[in-house]
């Protein structure tokens, strides 16, 4: 199968090699980020760069927890790689350090480091950091490809348990794992509804409490976080404004999200078409959002030019580009 | 290596104290704050001792103005010069730094090379207390005759 998040890390790495700032791969636990990293640092030894400038640090290796603070990983690195030569960092899952944001922040600081790093959290390039650096942040975020279907459901409901597990329960510190689960259950049932967080929290309660919509809320970011699910806002074509209390969720790998729900108990294959709709709008590097549920229009997407375009589903389920 | 000169680092965020914290440690002792309140306790109980401030040109409660203003009123602002942390290459923001008294603007990302750049001139002329003044310094805090300044405004 061919890989296209391997080739999209090489035209990335192309264009922005050698520019100041950090440079951040994020998307779904599996997705492929670490495999970037490691084709990156095969990049950057064909390209000349010896070991000795290179240090790939795999959050994942025991040997990295013996460095308790930022300071004597800040050390550690300064010891090991060339003090007078630019040298390249490659952080794997760099959530998993601790204080992550400071360490990047120092190494990105100094014109001997070039900093690489992936996190399948979104709260790594969360406030901290994104107000930190700003527009300087190059950033690639490596979505699933739509025709991942081919792997068999055994491997897609064991990469569901993992993430759940590794990247949503347990950095969000929530005390009912089963309530957060009943919520996406919920979420994989509407799929491309608007999400009502008085209905949710009313479907997903116990039967003698009613969770709050804050409540809600903290599991619903619990799952962007982790990048499991998107939020997709509503948007007014008519006035060019976008609704940040308005809005759709859909699933970042719709695969996944079938291979663990199962179908919805209604319209699942309009639910699934617009969910890979969306999906292939977002590979298209462009905002995507949604429009009120009975406009003519499914979709409104935004290229980084400014350019809309508006998309609709037809009945066979094939988006269709629509004049706005 | 010499003695070292102290910063003050005041930032109302934590990582980004931190940041600058691991830049400069080898070159500076550090102080930080996280607001105006303990930058100005810091400026007082240490007198003499400070040779620039690292101010975020956001700290809360307009801890800017709060520390030039003290500065000022303490006849300091030509010896402890204020560098403004800022987020944005925006014009107006800088023109406000200075507006307020900074000497100079420090952007945000960091960058350690002009930062130490911009330390080592304006700290240049800095003289280290002498022990008699850091006695009388230490002398004059246990009297209690440091609080020239009042939180929240002037005198």
């Amino acid at each position: 199968m061919k890989n296209l998040s391997l080739a999209t890390a090489d035209a990335w790495l192309g264009s922005v090699a050698g520019q100041p700032g950090p440079k951040f791969i994020t998307g779904l636990r599996g997705i492929g980020k670490s495999a970037c990293l490691d084709r990156i640092d095969r990049k950057l030894a064909s390209n000349g760069v010896p070991a000795k400038n290179r240090l790939m640090i795999d959050t994942a290796d025991p040997k990295w927890r013996r460095y308790t603070t930022c300071e004597q990983m800040i050390d550690f690195i300064a010891r090991t790689l060339p003090s007078k030569e630019k040298s390249y960092v490659l952080i794997k899952e760099a959530a998993a350090l601790r204080d992550a944001e400071v360490v990047i922040g120092t190494l990105a600081a100094s014109d001997r480091y070039e900093v690489f790093a992936t996190s399948s959290s979104r709260r790594l390039l969360g406030e901290g950091l994104a107000g930190y650096f700003g527009d300087r942040i190059l950033h690639l975020e490596l979505l699933p490809e739509e025709r991942r279907a081919e792997y068999p459901l055994v491997e897609a409901r064991a990469r569901w348990n993992e993430i759940f597990l590794y990247d949503v329960i347990s950095p969000s510190s929530i005390l009912e794992p089963h309530l957060l689960h009943r919520t996406a259950e919920w979420m994989s049932d509407h799929l491309g509804e608007t999400t009502s967080l008085r209905i949710l929290a009313e479907a997903v309660s116990p039967t003698k409490r009613l969770l709050s919509p804050h409540t809600i809320e903290r599991y619903l970011d619990a799952l962007e976080t982790a990048h499991l699910v998107e939020r997709c806002c509503r948007y007014y074509p008519e006035d060019g404004v976008v609704s940040s209390r308005k809005y759709k969720y859909f699933f970042t790998d719709p695969f996944l999200r079938l291979a663990h729900f199962g179908a919805a108990p209604e319209n699942e294959a309009r639910r699934m078409a617009l969910n890979r709709a969306w999906l292939h709008l977002r590979h298209l590097g462009a905002q995507v959002y949604c429009t009120e549920d009975a406009s003519e229009l499914d979709f409104v997407s935004i290229a980084a030019h400014g350019e809309r375009a508006g998309w609709r589903l037809d009945d066979t389920g094939k988006l269709r580009q629509v004049m706005i | 290596m010499g003695r070292k000169k102290t910063i003050l680092i005041a930032d109302g965020l934590s990582f980004g104290r931190q940041i600058l914290k691991l830049l400069l440690r080898e070159q500076y002792e550090i102080l930080e704050a996280a607001d105006g309140d303990e930058a100005l306790a810091l400026l007082a109980g240490r007198p003499g001792e400070i040779a620039a401030v690292l101010l975020d040109e956001q700290l809360p409660e307009d801890g800017l103005h709060e520390v030039m203003a003290y500065l000022s009123r303490n006849d300091l602002k030509a010896k402890v010069p204020v560098l403004a942390l800022v987020s944005t290459n925006e014009t107006a923001v800088h023109a406000r730094a200075y507006a307020a008294g900074a000497v100079d603007v420090i952007e945000r990302p960091y960058h350690q090379g002009r930062i130490l750049d911009l330390l080592a001139n304006h700290t240049a002329r800095f003289v280290f207390p002498t022990e008699d003044s850091g006695a009388e310094a230490r002398a004059r805090r246990v009297r209690g005759q440091n609080t020239v300044f009042r939180f929240g405004g002037r005198q």
